[in-house]
């Protein structure tokens, strides 16, 4: 008689578990494949910037270009997220940060106007010179987060699942390394970004 | 007298090794490990107590009860305006989710300011106080969430 309770509060605590694991795992989504070699730049839509400015990717062309996803209602991931994109911006050294480049894409194009992401980036302290946070029509979105192999959809409470991915461009931007995953080391995308950087000046001078 | 040297040199081995061993164990008795717990999810996350006080030395441990959370210093490593001692280097959990326990060693006396990334504008934030701080600091609320002043106030 007594074991019955046992049992009933061991079946509940697996399954709280259970659930618990699955509530985060709804809002991971695996980085998916990409074609290495094809520029992003080939990607010729406009989009708007957090500055209310209307730019194509090719424009970021012959800088190292860091390209995170997000959205802006997010409280869960992707202040991390943003913060690990922070992270490998703070890890290349100073005199070459002008040279790289920043954008937040966001997934979420009904909510996060350039007026919210305006607000966002002020707020995350990031509205600053090389840091660009964007958004499109939902088609162009999609067709970018595809090749870059980022993966999300929108759930049934306004949220969004997604993969977590931070990538780096070179200067015809082509993906030239992703970091996949919260915390992360940086150092190598940050090596990356390096030579990119330096590539470029020596080829100026 | 060979033998005499060697008791010599071993009675004040043991001595100084006497020493390293008190002294280990006078300082564990002194460094307290502190346990803050994160709770609750959106609006409703928070760091339990809010406000602790340690002594310089002391470790933190922040146990994860529910939810995705982070511990991270009010500094501008952290694009957050520095609400912890100047001479300290900043620091960063990263994402933390239930059942996780992060440790944290403050070493200097002061007064340090620490929120969650992903719930800062619900006020999830926190204070601990090191050591006998005697003014309140003047840290500046520019960027800083009311939220997140109201819990520090």
């Amino acid at each position: 008689m007594k074991t019955l309770p046992i049992l009933l509060i061991f079946l509940f605590g697996v399954t709280s578990l259970q659930a618990q694991h699955h509530h985060a795992a709804d809002n991971e989504l695996e980085a998916g494949k990409i074609s290495a070699g094809y520029s992003l730049y080939h990607l010729d839509a406009p989009w708007t910037t957090h500055r209310n400015e209307t730019v194509k990717l090719s424009d970021f062309s012959g800088s190292a270009v860091i390209v995170v996803m997000f959205y802006g209602n997010c409280r869960e991931v992707c202040p991390v997220l943003i913060q690990d994109a922070w992270r490998l911006y703070n890890r290349v050294e100073t005199s070459r940060r002008e040279a790289v480049k920043v954008l937040g894409i966001t997934f979420d194009t009904d909510n996060d106007t350039p007026e919210v992401l305006r607000k966002y980036a002020k707020y995350e302290q990031l509205d600053i010179p090389g840091w660009h946070f964007m958004t499109s029509e939902d088609a162009t979105v999609r067709s970018l987060a595809m090749m870059l192999g980022v993966q999300y959809s929108k759930k049934s409470d306004g949220h969004f699942a997604h993969s977590n991915l931070v990538t780096v461009l070179d200067k015809e931007g082509k993906i030239a390394r992703r970091v996949e995953g919260l915390n992360q080391p940086m150092e190598e995308a940050a090596a990356v970004i390096d030579s990119v950087v330096i590539a470029n000046k020596e080829k100026e001078q | 007298m060979k033998y005499k040297y060697s008791a010599i040199l071993c009675f004040f081995g043991c001595l100084w090794m006497g020493n390293e061993v008190l002294a280990h164990q006078v300082q564990s008795l002194y460094i307290d490990t502190v346990s803050v717990e994160v709770k609750g999810t959106d609006e409703d996350a928070r760091f339990e107590p809010a406000v602790v006080n340690v002594s310089p030395g002391d470790i933190l441990q922040f146990v994860v009860r529910e939810g995705r959370h982070t511990v991270t210093a009010y500094h501008p490593d952290n694009r957050r305006p520095l609400r912890m001692p100047g001479s300290v280097e900043s620091f960063d959990s990263g994402l933390l989710t239930s059942g996780d326990v992060w440790f944290l060693t403050i070493s200097h006396t002061g007064v340090y300011d620490y929120y969650c990334l992903p719930h800062e504008r619900m006020g999830h934030a926190g204070r601990i106080i090191a050591g006998a701080v005697e003014a309140k600091p003047d840290y500046p609320d520019e960027g800083i969430p009311p939220a997140v002043l109201r819990i520090l106030k």
